[in-house]
């Protein structure tokens, strides 16, 4: 299959990439990996006159711990944060980045690119709504902050101005003490997942002190389910409890019914999952490895 | 306007270089088989399943369908015909004759590949990470038990060679 014909450009910077889409006009696109884009481009589904190639921008794929944040720089392949030592301090990124897709598209893909698609069955927009993560945009005549909350309040539209692309993603560590995880359910690697579930916990003793939750792939985007932190702050887990939290869960997402499942199907997953990311937080919290946090069908 | 956007393109394939100027919508993979001639490399699918096309780049397995070849510029490939050194078969490829890894033989260059990848990153990979590593590649044939049987034993031909 052949996308339609484009003009092709490197950029170097960031600042320049902006530039020259504005001075190509709405028709252009970034290109990122292009793991999520080159389909679409093959499809016909887009046709730009002009892709601008991020892919030389230097020094745009670091992962490291500033101060109280932990940053990623936007061209950072899945595969490379999965595998970083700061993935193994932190075993919910690892378990994210390692299950996307499978490891062609990981070799590939990045963690701009999966955000700037606003895909709601992307993991990564799953896990950074879920810890209420920042990005760092640059614009034509501006830079700027924002949450990925407020990148991703509409599907595959993300809130970015004409020109405007993400340099960098911010978390704030606070989000990723304790224990996390993030699950999924899917029908084969190459698939977006059925239903996704990002969870962080941290405790007070034997109490939970926070917890940090949302869903992927059951909305138009992903969801943060901040009721589960009003629910069990200050509570002792329980099998009672995590049941009530499941149950609540199941009722708030909002998933349409597809060639995935039901939606009466996709609620009562959401149910499973909710479990199964407890059970997992649980058994890292009484010093178990658990690797593998993606299920399959079948 | 086809003429003015073409794009020069230098590409190590296999240890040679292959230069030409191409339209930018050109796959990697159709560069690798129309241009550089090397038909090892399969188009299966074309929508970034199966696994068919995988190549490495920079060591790096990719799927070559999925990829532009203009995002390739400058980098080093090694595809299916680059695995023998020397006349000698790669140990995967003798693994995988061995075992009868193969039935049509169409996903085995993909295959072959994803091994690659998976070995050179894990040495020692159980059947769990072999059947992680190999996720992204399909076998219509569905030959998959003697596929993961040749990458185990391969490994362990590689850790014996290394001692």
């Amino acid at each position: 299959m052949y996308s339609a014909n484009f003009r092709y450009h490197r950029a170097t910077r960031f600042e320049e990439a902006s530039a020259a889409l504005v001075s190509f006009g709405h028709n252009a696109k970034f290109i990122a990996g292009g793991q999520s884009l080159i389909p679409l481009l093959k499809l016909r589904l887009l046709q730009p006159s002009d892709l601008i190639d991020l892919s030389g921008i230097a020094d745009a794929d670091h992962i490291e711990e500033i101060d109280r944040s932990l940053e990623i720089g936007a061209l950072a392949r899945h595969a490379v944060v999965g595998k970083s030592n700061i993935a193994a301090r932190y075993p919910i990124i690892s378990d994210c980045a390692l299950g996307i897709a499978d490891v062609q598209v990981r070799n590939m893909g990045t963690i701009g690119g999966s955000l700037a698609g606003a895909d709601p069955n992307c993991c990564w927009p799953t896990l950074l709504v879920a810890l209420d993560a920042r990005v760092h945009c640059i614009g034509p005549s501006k830079t700027r902050e924002q949450s990925v909350r407020e990148l991703l309040t509409d599907a595959y539209t993300p809130n970015l101005e004409f020109g405007e692309l993400i340099d960098r993603v911010i978390i704030d560590k606070q989000a990723l003490l304790g224990f996390g995880t993030f699950v999924a359910f899917k029908r084969c690697a190459p698939a977006y997942p059925t239903a996704s579930c990002a969870l962080s916990l941290t405790y007070d003793g034997d109490r939970v002190a926070k917890v940090r939750m949302g869903f992927g792939c059951v909305a138009q985007t992903p969801l943060a389910f901040d009721a589960a932190n009003e629910i069990l702050r200050g509570r002792a887990l329980s099998k009672d409890l995590i049941a009530d939290v499941a149950q609540l869960a199941s009722e708030f997402v909002d998933p349409i019914s597809d060639n995935k499942g039901t939606e009466v199907y996709k609620r009562s997953l959401v149910k499973g999952l909710v479990r199964r990311a407890f059970d997992i937080v649980e058994r890292r919290r009484l010093g178990s490895e658990v690797k593998e946090t993606h299920f399959y069908y079948g | 306007m086809a003429e003015e956007i073409k794009t020069p393109v230098s590409i190590e394939i296999n240890g040679s270089c292959v230069r030409a100027t191409i339209e930018p919508r050109m796959l990697l993979v159709e560069f690798i088989r129309e241009i550089a001639g090397l038909t090892g490399t399969h188009v299966g699918c074309d929508t970034s399943y199966c696994g068919a096309c995988t190549v490495l780049i920079n060591g790096r397995a990719v799927r070559a369908c999925t990829l532009l070849a203009v995002q390739a510029d400058g980098t080093k490939l090694t595809t299916v015909e680059g695995l023998e050194q020397n006349g000698v078969l790669h140990p995967l490829q003798t693994a995988f004759a061995r075992h009868h890894a193969l039935q049509c033989g169409f996903c085995t260059p993909g295959f072959l590949m994803s091994a690659a990848h998976l070995l050179a990153e894990n040495s020692d990979p159980d059947e769990k990470a072999i059947r992680k590593g190999l996720a992204g590649n399909i076998c219509r044939c569905t030959g998959y038990i003697n596929i993961i049987a040749a990458v185990k034993d391969a490994s362990e031909e590689l850790k014996r060679a290394a001692r």
